[in-house]
């Protein structure tokens, strides 16, 4: 006979209403929906197609990079290399692209993404070095190579007309749509199935719930780090692609500015949780509408962009006080 | 006895030579002079005195900003927010410089910029904030409230006396020694005591070795936690003042890059990520490997953007070394 008196009571059979429950689900979005209903009283044209299409397209970009920085959170770790990373692919495919046919630059981007993330993994999986210094040391790698090149110039001569079919990667339009907006979505569930509905995705989350328990139970840590690297490279590497694409030059420090704190502010924002296990990538893309619409508002409403940066601070802290970004 | 045995006995001999020097303790310091003969080789200006005494010029500024990030560490924690506070100091020194001169206006912008991490340490210790969070919102609040302030320019047209006056610290010399290096030997000493010497210093490698079991000790952990971040930022306050001094102007930029020289500098010289290990010593070690390959590369024609590069490169391998040694 099992006693009834003090059984435990399960957390999900609760009865009544459990705030901290809907809190930690639907929070983050209660939150976006507030500043967007605030943003279009106070700030005039901020509730327009055009706006939210140009909010859209510029965050796009930054969205591929955001989708990296998801998988390598969720795994438990954090790269710190986007930015350079970023500018580096942006340098390879420009160069290629100007010298070489179009669709050869954008492989090489990919490639040089994917090459220098891959070289994280390596280091990360099998030697085993802490993700911080590894990536914070590829940050600088990358950086200065590619500022090296070039010697910090930017890559010109590419033919418009012979790379309009590129172009069109970043600045063409389907149906009045952006194609980069199209382009983020199809990642995007790319990133969702990878995650939720191949074996890589549920091992990506148990080796961030524990490491030591996913090992024990024959998850190969060095093949999984040096792929979840990879695909973070992978992800710069298209991202970078793109802003020459968009450019049609390459820019040597296209990369160093909020790229690499978007990401990793975008993954927290959403309510991810910062050191791993958790998550998926429909909160990041959440996390990052946030920033960049609370930016836009504010850009409308007259506040400079340098005002804007103590702003994502803030949400950033406030946020993980809410109890919205969460670090166990 | 054959052959085969004596050859045995002799390698497991040398081997044993080479086991018996404590390579924790003397590896990088060997690494350290054979740096320091290779680029004498190379070009024999790098040994001259007027190269040392300005390279340890260089060195003291990154000496402090990296002890600094060193107590951060020794705590378990992690300070993002050292580069962005560096140039809010930097700021904060000029422009209270041109009301209350040159002594009292350092101090108080110096003093500003240990403000921020007196909020960094109260979010963490407080509020519960994870450390990597905290300090990544401070950064970006930090670098917004500067560019906010300044508009994003250079804060010049000091008076000459407060010109004169605030150079000396900077760019002056007691005696044959730079007048940083002479601060930074001071402070350095008094952080070292601080830290082998008090309780309150093993109570933060208490702290960072097992932070339950010093809470249960009954030690306050949250003041270690504040105290921490306050030196961390305070550290950083003062490695900017002394390069503003020498610049004479107040750079919202300044610290662009420190973060990555005072995390890996802090690292290099073997204070551990995980917290509990390390000390003053191993960040004096780490800020003079980085500062002196740093001057040797430019004595040696290697060009700037390569630099950074190479120095991320050392970074990594350095702490590699590290690793594959702990694990042997």
């Amino acid at each position: 006979m099992i006693p009834q008196g003090n059984a435990i009571p399960l957390q999900g059979a609760k009865t009544g209403l459990d705030i901290g429950f809907y809190w930690e689900r639907y929070g983050v979005i209660a939150a976006f929906l507030v500043i967007l209903a605030i943003s279009s009283v106070l700030a005039p044209n901020f509730l327009s197609v055009s706006n939210f299409l140009n909010v859209l397209t510029t965050m796009s970009f930054v969205l591929f990079v955001t989708y990296g920085q998801t998988l390598v959170i969720i795994s438990g770790g954090m790269d710190l290399s986007h930015g350079s990373l970023v500018s580096l692919s942006c340098m390879a495919s420009a160069a290629l692209v100007a010298i070489e046919h179009p669709w050869i630059g954008l492989a090489a981007g990919l490639g040089v993404g994917a090459l220098c993330g891959f070289i994280n993994g390596v280091i990360i999986g099998i030697i085993r070095l802490n993700a911080i210094i590894t990536t914070l040391g590829m940050l600088y790698i990358a950086g200065g190579l590619s500022l090296y090149f070039t010697e910090g110039r930017s890559v010109e001569g590419i033919d418009p007309e012979k790379a309009s079919n590129f172009h069109f990667l970043a600045e063409g339009q389907i149906f009045h749509i952006p194609f980069v907006i199209i382009l983020a979505l199809v990642f995007l569930i790319l990133t969702h199935v990878i995650l939720r509905h191949t074996r890589f995705g549920n091992h990506i989350y148990a080796l961030g719930g524990n490491e030591e328990a996913a090992e024990i139970a024959g998850i190969n840590y060095a093949r999984m780090k040096m792929m979840i690297f990879t695909l973070s490279g992978l992800s710069c590497g298209v991202a970078g692609s793109l802003l020459t694409a968009r450019m049609l030059s390459g820019e040597p420090r296209v990369g160093s500015g909020t790229f690499l704190l978007e990401s990793i502010g975008a993954v927290v924002v959403g309510g991810n949780d910062i050191f791993g296990g958790t998550g998926n990538v429909g909160r990041t893309v959440l996390g990052l509408m946030i920033l960049h619409f609370l930016s836009n508002a504010l850009n409308l409403i007259g506040i400079s962009t340098f005002a804007q940066q103590v702003i994502v601070g803030i949400v950033v802290i406030l946020f993980c006080y809410l109890g919205l970004a969460r670090g166990k | 006895m054959n052959a085969d045995n004596v050859v045995q006995e002799k390698v497991s001999f040398n081997i044993k030579f080479i086991e018996r020097i404590d390579w924790e303790k003397y590896g990088l310091p060997m690494a350290f002079i054979c740096m320091l003969i290779v680029f004498t080789l190379i070009n024999p200006a790098f040994f001259s005195f007027r190269n040392m005494i300005q390279t340890t010029r260089q060195g003291a500024i990154l000496f402090l900003v990296v002890s600094g990030q060193t107590f951060a560490l020794l705590a378990r924690g992690i300070d993002l927010s050292q580069g962005s506070v560096m140039g809010l100091a930097s700021i904060a020194i000029i422009s209270s410089i041109y009301t209350l001169g040159a002594y009292a206006g350092s101090i108080v912008g110096i003093l500003m910029g240990g403000c921020c991490g007196l909020i960094n340490g109260v979010l963490i210790a407080f509020l519960g904030i994870p450390p990597i969070l905290a300090t990544l919102g401070m950064l970006f609040i930090a670098l917004g409230v500067e560019l906010v302030y300044t508009g994003g320019v250079t804060l010049t047209n000091l008076s000459d006396i407060d010109q004169a006056h605030l150079f000396w610290f900077g760019g002056g010399m007691v005696g044959p020694i730079p007048t940083p290096v002479v601060f930074a030997l001071i402070i350095g000493l008094l952080l070292y005591f601080l830290l082998k010497r008090t309780a309150f210093g093993r109570e933060i490698y208490l702290f960072g070795s097992n932070a339950e079991a010093t809470y249960m000790a009954g030690i306050p952990t949250k003041r270690i936690i504040v105290t921490v971040y306050t030196l961390s930022a305070l550290l950083a306050s003062l490695g900017a003042f002394f390069l503003t001094a020498r610049l004479s102007m107040g750079f919202p930029h300044l610290g662009e890059g420190w973060l990555v020289l005072a995390i890996g500098g802090a690292v290099l010289g073997g204070n551990s990520v995980l917290g509990g290990k390390g000390g003053i010593w191993q960040a004096l070690l780490g800020a003079m490997v980085i500062s002196f390959l740093d001057n040797g590369l430019i004595v040696s024609g290697v060009s700037s953007f390569a630099r950074e590069a190479v120095i991320g490169a050392v970074i990594i391998f350095a702490c590699l070394a590290s690793v594959i040694r702990g694990r042997s």
